[in-house]
């Protein structure tokens, strides 16, 4: 028997495999589907299958040596999870590059996972945007206490100010803090940064670490700000007693006001006129990584304001007991500094998908849960929201790394604690505004091409297209 | 009408032959509708509404497009993205037909310096983008250190508000590979007895490339430029890794601005009026230049008719 086709047969299967590819193409996807499809998953049905979560995380969350964040959760916590709830599916959907994007157009298609990980402020958009159920009937129902437990610094970013609703619970904090290099200090005699230093202790140590070679060019530069986010400047505002923002419209922009322009002028002069204040551009030059797990071990700077992470990188790169974490310096009002949550939300769509209670309650778990909580610490390295597991943190660290013990690492427990680590004072229209103020603070501090009084023309269109944009949208 | 005349006068073959290629057609056709002509269409008609496609659409008739000519940072990116095009192309195609040129001639090697130039073609645009960055790097990259040589002190470039388009543009010819191997096709498609005939009438290597060589690639040329334009009014991924439009939006080319219009901002309706302005300088280019081609492209075949 042959096995060639005719013509015929071959139109047929040709028209019966397009009628096919059609058919499926338009069918509803089935219930237990694969997640990455994008259909929404729904609740268990009469036949007894699991009810389906899809859980999107960032992927390249741990930090610890040896983790992987998707298979700490597929290999561990998912497991533990169903020990309790058997009736219950996690599906794992990494968020990958691009994720903001890929899920804002999952929202417009209705097909966003239904628990996703993210931060302010593409939160407050989703929120404003109406795309995020609120928690906090749930909360009050079933964590009475959460005002207490989480740590404020966190827990009060969850809430948003215009739609009045709960967006999310805390997944961890990061706060900006003061790294520093200990024989830099030493070779020069300079004395270590105290928990009380003030701006003008930073100015005069940074000048005195900053080192020239014999034709004059800076070999190490003092200190350093946040190199890659400019807006993140905005804190020394609040150092200063100046404002963001106003607090109630969140739309007039008080960046062009005396307070602002001299904490703004503080550090230009820091970093142009004397330069011991590393600019972004002189570091990026070096070739060195701009970040302090490469600036500090390479002698670039002698500290360096950055994240609370990286930690087990830097044990790695520096001697043991070589370096130590400390407080932001206090402005002339207030010491102030980044402290900005990762989050956990829940896509509105949950409502009618039929899975809210068993979304809520893996929500809760992971939120509120001391073990998981705990293992955000033990498995990422990244500092609890939930405050009894923050207290755990240091020890989480130095039991993961012994090289860690010498290092205050409670200093950023202690920032966190005292309202020192706080949220940014973001605009009602974000996105807006930072279209005209990234510019402008890349002109003063990237380029250096111009003085902080633009600030006040700039200030004055921000509040302009905040309020344009609300007319916009009626 | 014309597919039904066919069909009530064929043959039952001519029928059948007629359904196979439909078939054929049609993942092509469904592909085609369903992403391309879809989509477009329907961006055509939010960009006549105010949306955000999450939460409300409201007609707002021509408002998206007045808008946005009235926005300063729409023409900044628009004066971005002409420089970038009507840099990169004609610098890119000169290159491209240069180095065609050379690997036209008896070289050793031959093969493996085609595959060496058109070698960046295939790498992605993210990796060609994180490669440059460190080209570009003001102390330590390569570019700087090359002008050292020379006690040429280099600019910050990407880092500088007045360099960082320049150094996309430099970036840019890196891929004239694909460009390359279309004029060295077209090169060697260029009948011999031409250049005999040029050579009998006492033409020297310059008057046969200008008069031999060069109409007899238009085609090729005219190809290039057409597709160069379309590209690189389209350009997004460099800006978009290597400077997020800046320092100071000088890299802000048309696409990443309706990309931040679209996506930070949630101005769908928007950022679809800036897509379809793009679309229609672009189509509007090609065009003129598809109208010109008349004027100065050279078809053998045509000549033959």
């Amino acid at each position: 028997m042959s096995n060639r086709l005719t013509r015929r047969e071959m139109l047929h299967l040709g028209a019966g495999l397009a009628g096919t590819a059609a058919l499926a193409a338009c069918a509803p996807a089935a219930t237990g589907g694969d997640a990455a499809a994008g259909e929404s998953m729904t609740g268990s049905d009469a036949s007894g299958e699991r009810t389906q979560i899809r859980f999107a995380s960032f992927d390249w969350f741990a930090n610890v040596p040896g983790i992987q964040w998707a298979e700490y959760h597929q290999d561990e916590a998912f497991p533990r999870y169903y020990e309790e709830h058997p009736e219950v599916e996690i599906l794992w959907e990494p968020h990958g590059d691009g994720w903001s994007t890929k899920v804002l157009t999952n929202m417009a298609a209705g097909t966003a996972p239904d628990v996703m990980s993210t931060w302010p402020p593409i939160i407050n958009t989703w929120a404003e945007k109406q795309q995020l159920l609120d928690l906090q009937p749930l909360v009050d129902q079933d964590i009475p206490d959460a005002d207490d437990i989480f740590l404020a610094a966190g827990w009060d970013q969850c809430w948003d100010q215009i739609t009045q609703i709960r967006m999310a619970m805390v997944t961890n904090i990061d706060v900006t803090s003061v790294y520093y290099s200990k024989p830099a200090f030493d070779e020069l005699g300079v004395a270590y940064p105290e928990q009380d230093w003030t701006v003008d202790d930073c100015a005069a140590t940074a000048c005195a670490l900053t080192k020239k070679n014999d034709d004059g060019e800076i070999t190490r530069w003092g200190g350093q700000l946040r190199p890659s986010y400019v807006l993140g400047y905005f804190y020394y505002v609040e150092a200063w007693g100046g404002m963001v923002r106003d607090d109630e419209t969140l739309m007039n922009c008080m960046l062009g006001e005396e307070e602002a322009l001299a904490a703004f002028e503080w550090i230009r002069h820091n970093m142009w006129d004397l330069n011991c204040l590393a600019q972004r551009n002189q570091v990026n030059a070096s070739g060195i990584p701009n970040t302090w797990t490469g600036v500090l071990p390479a002698d670039i700077v002698a500290f360096a304001e950055r994240s609370a992470d990286q930690f087990f990188d830097l044990a790695d790169q520096m001697e043991e007991g070589s370096w130590d974490i400390n407080h932001i310096p206090t402005g002339p009002v207030d010491r102030v500094c980044m402290g900005a949550p990762d989050q956990w939300c829940v896509y509105k769509g949950v409502a009618d998908r039929g899975n809210h209670d068993d979304v809520w309650e893996w929500v809760k778990w992971i939120g509120a849960g001391e073990w998981y909580q705990d293992n955000v610490a033990r498995r990422s390295g990244r500092l609890p929201g939930l405050a009894s597991a923050a207290d755990k943190w240091p020890g989480f660290l130095r039991e993961i790394d012994g090289r860690l013990e010498p290092v205050q690492l409670e200093v950023i427990v202690d920032q966190l604690k005292t309202g020192e680590a706080r949220g940014p004072q973001l605009f009602r229209f974000q996105s807006v505004a930072e279209e005209l103020l990234v510019p402008a603070m890349e002109a003063i501090y990237v380029e250096g091409s111009e003085p902080v009084s633009i600030l006040v023309d700039i200030s004055q269109q921000v509040t302009e297209a905040q309020h344009a944009t609300l007319e916009r949208m009626g | 009408m014309r597919l039904a005349q066919q069909w009530k006068m064929g043959s039952s073959q001519k029928r059948q032959d007629l359904i196979t290629a439909y078939l054929c057609l049609l993942p092509w056709m469904i592909g085609f509708l369903s992403f391309v002509l879809g989509p477009m269409l329907f961006s055509l008609g939010l960009s006549f509404f105010r949306s955000d496609l999450l939460t409300s659409t409201f007609f707002v008739g021509l408002d998206n497009y007045r808008d946005l000519f009235r926005e300063d940072l729409f023409w900044k990116s628009l004066r971005v993205t002409f420089i970038y095009a009507f840099s990169t192309v004609p610098l890119g195609s000169c290159l491209a037909l240069m180095i065609a040129l050379v690997l036209n001639q008896k070289l050793l090697g031959l093969g493996i310096w085609r595959t060496i130039y058109y070698l960046p073609t295939v790498i992605s645009g993210v990796a060609v983008s994180l490669l440059w960055l460190q080209i570009f790097n003001p102390r330590a990259g390569l570019l700087n250190n090359f002008l050292d040589i020379f006690g040429v002190e280099g600019p910050s470039w990407l880092y500088s508000s007045t360099w960082a388009l320049p150094s996309l543009i430099i970036m840019s010819v890196w891929g004239v590979g694909a460009n390359m191997l279309l004029y060295l096709a077209g090169l060697q498609g260029i009948p011999t007895h031409l250049y005999e005939a040029a050579t009998i009438d006492g033409a020297n290597s310059i008057r046969k490339f200008w008069h031999v060589t060069i109409p007899m690639l238009t085609p090729t040329i005219f190809f290039n430029v057409t597709i160069g334009l379309i590209y690189a009014f389209q350009f997004f991924t460099q800006a978009f890794i290597m400077t997020e439009g800046g320092p100071n939006n000088a890299t802000l080319s048309m696409v990443l601005f309706l990309y931040r219009k679209a996506f930070l901002q949630i101005r769908f309706g928007y950022a679809s009026a800036a897509a379809w302005v793009l679309f229609a300088i672009i189509i509007t280019f090609t065009l003129i230049f598809q109208y010109s081609s008349r004027r100065w492209v050279y078809y053998e075949g045509e000549a033959a008719r």
